[in-house]
Order: C-alpha cells, then sequence, then structure tokens
C-alpha cells in the first residue's frame, strides 16, 4: 500500500464517522474502496480503534471551539442543544480553506437555517446575522447590507418578537462598523450605531 | 493581549506568528501585521503545507506563504513533521506519517519543492501524536532524525510534544534526546497542556508543567538553542504570568550558557 492511499484512508477515516464505523467492522470492504490489497488490510487491522477515534473527538472538539469563537452568541443561545445540531452539521459538512473555522460557522448558520422545526426562528437569524458579520471582517471591503427578520439584539433574550431589521457593513477609517435599524410590527422603535471594539486577536502560537 | 504586549515590549524578545493567519487576510489583520513587525522581530510558523503528504504540495498556498515570509524575511521560519491533508480532504490538524522510508523520500522532495519558492531557512517541528500507525520501519526519533539530515533543516524541537509523546507513548524522552541530531536545534517550544480521557493533551492552555520545564533545561544544556518560544494561545492568564514563563525561560537558558 502506497503512502498516497494510506493518507487518503487515515485522513477519511479521522473525519468520517460512517467510515470510521465501516473500517472496524468490516476492514476488507473499506480497503477494496480504497484500491487496498487484502494482504495489505492485516497491517490496517492493527490501527487502534480506540486511538483513532479519541483523534476523531478531537478533531471534532476543536471544530466546536473554533465554531463558539465564530458564533459566541448563537452557541450560547442553542446551549446543550449545540453539540447535537454541530454534531449533525459536521457529519455533513467538511470545512475547507485558509478561513475554514469561517467557513464551517457560515456553513452551520446555513445549516441551523434549513432546520425550522428544530430551532426557533429567531435563533437561527441570530446564526446568520454572526455569520455575515464574520463574513464582512474577513475582508470584505464594499459595504454590505442584509435583512433579518428579528433584532439580532434581542433574538437571545426573552422579547424575541418577530422585528423586521436592516442591517449595514461598512468599514471606516480602517474599522469595521455596522449600522441596525428595527422596524417591530408596532412600528418603527430604533437606529442604533455600534462601533466594533472587539480586540483584534494577536495570532502568537 | 495587544496591548498588553506593547505595555510590557521589553518582556519579549521576539514573536511567532500562525501564518495562515495572515495569508489572504484582511486588512485589518495586514495592519496589525505591520505593527508586530515593526516593534518585534517576526517568526512565521505555517501548519498547514502539509510537507509529509504524498499527492505534494499545494502550490497557491505556497505562493501566498513565499509572499508573507518574502515581505518579512525573518531569520527563519518553521513548519511540522506531519501531513494535514489527503484525497482534498482536511483534517484539520497535524497528523502524524507513518515512519518509513517512503514517507521520508516523499518528505524531502516536498522541502526541496517549497526551497525552490522560500529561500529562508526552513526548521521542522516535531508533533505530538495519539494515533500509532503500524507501518513503522523505524522509530520516531530514527525518523526524524533522517528527514533533518536528508533535508539539511534545523529542528525546531517542541519540548512539550516531546512530553506529551513520552507520556502517551511511555518512552523516557532523555533517550529520546540521545537518537536526535542535538546540534540542529535551532528553536524551541514549551507550554501546559490537560489531561483528557488518560491522554496528556498538547492544549497550549495551561502554565508549563515542572517535568517540561526540567526537559527544556535539559534540552538548553545540550542543544545549541537560538530562541525560546511560549506556545500560549489558550484559556490565556493575565500578561505577568507569561512574562514570568518568559523570564524563567530565559534564567534557565543563561544558566546553560545559551545567551547572556
Amino acid at each position: 500500500m502506497d503512502l498516497k492511499t494510506t493518507q487518503q484512508l487515515l485522513a477519511r477515516l479521522y473525519t468520517d464517522a460512517g467510515l470510521r464505523q465501516k473500517f472496524f467492522s468490516e476492514p476488507t470492504a473499506v480497503a477494496a474502496e480504497f484500491g487496498i490489497a487484502a494482504d495489505e488490510v492485516r497491517q490496517l487491522a492493527h490501527l487502534s480503534q480506540q486511538q483513532v477515534e479519541g483523534f476523531a473527538r478531537s478533531l471534532e472538539r476543536k471544530r466546536l471551539q473554533e465554531l463558539r469563537r465564530a458564533l459566541p452568541v448563537t452557541c450560547q443561545v442553542l446551549g446543550a442543544r449545540l453539540e447535537e445540531l454541530f454534531a449533525r452539521h459536521a457529519a455533513a459538512y467538511q470545512p475547507r480553506g485558509l478561513h475554514r473555522h469561517a467557513a464551517d460557522a457560515v456553513a452551520f448558520a446555513a445549516f441551523l437555517s434549513r432546520t425550522p422545526s428544530d430551532i426557533p426562528e429567531a435563533t437561527s437569524e441570530l446564526a446568520r446575522y454572526e455569520a455575515i458579520c464574520l463574513r464582512f471582517r474577513l475582508g470584505r471591503s464594499w459595504p454590505l447590507v442584509a435583512r433579518f427578520r428579528f433584532d439580532p439584539r434581542v433574538a437571545a433574550g426573552a422579547q424575541r418578537r418577530p422585528g423586521f431589521t436592516i442591517a449595514c457593513w461598512l468599514r471606516l477609517g480602517g474599522r469595521v462598523r455596522h449600522l441596525l435599524l428595527t422596524l417591530p410590527i408596532r412600528g418603527l422603535s430604533r437606529g442604533v450605531q455600534h462601533r466594533d471594539t472587539r480586540p483584534t486577536q494577536i495570532a502568537v502560537d | 493581549m495587544l496591548a498588553d504586549l506593547f505595555l510590557n515590549r521589553t518582556a519579549v524578545d521576539f514573536l511567532e506568528i500562525v501564518a495562515d493567519h495572515y495569508l489572504d487576510a484582511p486588512a485589518e489583520k495586514e495592519r496589525e501585521l505591520e505593527l508586530l513587525a515593526g516593534n518585534f522581530p517576526i517568526i512565521p510558523h505555517a501548519i498547514n503545507l502539509s510537507l509529509g503528504s504524498a499527492e505534494g504540495i499545494d502550490q497557491e498556498y505556497l505562493a501566498k506563504l513565499a509572499d508573507l515570509i518574502d515581505r518579512l524575511q525573518p531569520p527563519w521560519w518553521s513548519e511540522h513533521i506531519a501531513f494535514t491533508q489527503a484525497g482534498g480532504v482536511e483534517i484539520g490538524h497535524l497528523t502524524p506519517l507513518p515512519f518509513t522510508r517512503e514517507a521520508i523520500d516523499h518528505f524531502c522532495r516536498n522541502v526541496a519543492t517549497v526551497r525552490e519558492a522560500i529561500a529562508v531557512p526552513l526548521i521542522l517541528e516535531n508533533i505530538s501524536y495519539t494515533v500509532n500507525l503500524p507501518f513503522a520501519e523505524m522509530s520516531e526519533a530514527q525518523f526524524l532524525r533522517e528527514i533533518l539530515e536528508r533535508t539539511d533543516c534545523g529542528l525546531l524541537l517542541d519540548v512539550t510534544n516531546l512530553y506529551a509523546n513520552s507520556v502517551n507513548q511511555r518512552f523516557d524522552p532523555r533517550r529520546f534526546l540521545d537518537e536526535l541530531p542535538l546540534e540542529r536545534v535551532v528553536q524551541l517550544h514549551f507550554v501546559g497542556g490537560h489531561w483528557h480521557d488518560g491522554v496528556w493533551v498538547d492544549s497550549h492552555s495551561t502554565a508549563t508543567p515542572d517535568a517540561v520545564w526540567r526537559l527544556l533545561e535539559e534540552v538548553l544544556q545540550r542543544a545549541p538553542v537560538k530562541g525560546v518560544l511560549l506556545e500560549r494561545d489558550e484559556n490565556l492568564p493575565p500578561f505577568s504570568e507569561l512574562a514570568g514563563e518568559l523570564e524563567l525561560a530565559r534564567t534557565i537558558g543563561r544558566r546553560c550558557g545559551r545567551w547572556t
């Protein structure tokens, strides 16, 4: 078995729960999918299921930890349901690229919006709002406008009244700023300008 | 953290940046890098070049990394002896290579490719791992030695990774050091981790434990180390605690005659 095939199989075993389960119950069938000869399967059988499962869980924990950073309020609102929902999302989506954690967060927000029966609409709107903030912060120069069915500032709290909200993101003086305008059912309430004052993360490894 | 860093500039001699955070980065990150580079020597530390990939090097990633390193002109830069992607799957973490001659051949070819794009010296880091691959033709120390000698690269010895592996794989880290080409050590990493499900995890999240300090001192006594880096990037304590650890590392290095 050449290194290329070995690495392709390992990468899938580390990241694909379904393949992992199949591999440790029917290694020969999985090996055949990867073009691995039957006599080479004996070598693979020495892979420790406990070690591979442990490493896979650590990868999932790392993704979840990054998600909590990327969509902090959404994750807080989801509370005990977060891990289960994230596991469903992670089983179907593998992030790629330099901004893979941001991509993962954006895809998770999209996943939440596709599962309306599972979570309140206000929460999926909150996730969409945080995902747009993240995408804008990652480099868009031109102003961005988005519409929401709930005010993201109150979507996290008890007052989850629908309220038509317009959000605008722009860069002024090199800093990200955004403007929120909410129109509740009973009429115009307020417009608030927010300055992005979150400290920039220093990337010291 | 950035404000603390500038308020305590004399406590820090150099910084290491995760190179990936500054590739395709927004303007704010570019300005942050300019600010840091204007005030500290910066060592780029790449994490996704996947030097151990049998599929070769991602040329687009390499071009971006080369551009970043060219702008910073550091004395050296670093990557890991590992692979992070295969067959279109990004694993999301540094992953061990099988300790085989074939893996060494691919690794050396990839380093040669990288050197065509980046002239700044590359140093290679040992990783921590929890999966033992069943294809080993040699020990990990022999594997590292052969890679370092064939590529003629320096070693970024992560003392905490060595400690983690010695605890999880149950070996004597001092005997492991005996097998390494210690004359190639350029830089060290150190930090604390934590126990999870019976495994010691290099999580960069706690103060450096005594056992790692002892190992750090042993390496500083035996290897021509140029720089020591505290790799704390999780669960950050007050800056004074980080500065205290840096000062202790500095003192140990002085005691070992590595710097004045």
